[in-house]
């Protein structure tokens, strides 16, 4: 069983990932807010695992997992957010995250994120990159 | 993309939710052709998301009570309170909301990069229009066995 934060700015995403983590064994130790919430939670509880996010007022995702990695290397955080597309991806991979899920959660695609995390086997925030899909676009109207 | 294209792309992800995601319907039936308008009527409960910098622009999905009551009992884990759905009632409605037009845009990252996205909204309201307060307002709307529901696009 793992000690989680869960950072969201949305009660409903608190209450999934909070099910969720529960279905999966774990425990959610805190839950915060914004970016500034979760640096203070994670230094309060030291949790084996952060869900983190990335759009939030007050301090978003990205730039708490900077704040996070810096005092705490062996962070683990896993990216939350609807929007996974690669930028974001990418700057969450550069400041640290481990993984990526892109919303709506899957339980079993979470699952072996989490696993996969957890284990310190996740070589790269690969994680739902396979979902996106690019495409040319420009408005006409 | 033409704007029309736009629509049908939020339609086709809405539908692609409802269907799959929430497995709360088996299928749902077009109401007319997506159309260029001056007025739409909304519908009970209505979510609102702004996207500014390479597509301004204002996305309004709009569902019938009936069927955002069952949405949210689709998206919230099974077993919670009924006063906790109804708590929860907007924050669920504007969460759906985000997730259906953040993975329509990731269709095209690319031009993303360039695009900020509002928190989004959402409210209950009854017999509220919305009219054209810009260069153009497309609509669509489907009907499923839970209710209708329209997605209107103001540039």
């Amino acid at each position: 069983m793992a000690s989680v934060l869960v950072v969201d700015d949305s009660r409903t995403m608190l209450l999934i990932m909070r099910k969720l983590l529960g279905d999966l064994g774990h425990e959610v130790v805190a839950e915060a807010a914004n970016g500034k919430e979760a640096i203070l939670a994670y230094e309060t509880h030291n949790p084996d695992l952060v869900t983190m996010d990335i759009t939030m007022p007050v301090m978003d995702g990205v730039t708490a997992v900077q704040q996070i990695v810096k005092r705490h290397p062996d962070a683990k955080i896993i990216m939350v957010s609807a929007y996974g597309h690669s930028k974001m991806v990418l700057k969450a991979i550069s400041t640290g995250a481990k993984h990526f899920l892109v919303k709506p959660i899957i339980a079993e695609r979470a699952r072996k994120v989490i696993d996969e995390v957890l284990a310190g086997s996740a070589s790269s925030a690969a994680g739902d990159l396979d979902a996106l899909q690019t495409a040319p676009f420009s408005i006409e109207k | 993309m033409t704007l029309r294209n736009l629509v049908r792309l939020f339609m086709q992800r809405t539908a692609d939710f409802l269907q799959h995601d929430l497995q709360l319907i088996k299928r749902l039936q077009p109401v007319g052709q997506i159309a260029r308008i001056d007025e739409v009527a909304l519908k009970d409960v209505v979510a609102v998301v702004k996207l500014a910098g390479g597509l301004p622009a204002t996305i309004i999905l709009s569902f019938d009570e009936s069927l955002a009551q069952e949405i949210i009992r689709g998206y919230l884990p099974d077993g919670t309170p009924d006063k906790e759905l109804d708590s929860l009632f907007t924050d669920t409605m504007a969460e759906v909301a985000n997730v259906i037009v953040a993975n329509s845009i990731m269709k095209f990252p690319r031009e993303f990069d360039q695009v900020t996205v509002s928190v989004p909204k959402a409210l209950r309201q009854q017999n509220v229009k919305l009219r054209n307060m810009g260069d153009d307002l497309w609509t669509a709307e489907a009907t499923t066995s839970h209710g209708n529901f329209n997605i209107s696009l103001q540039v």
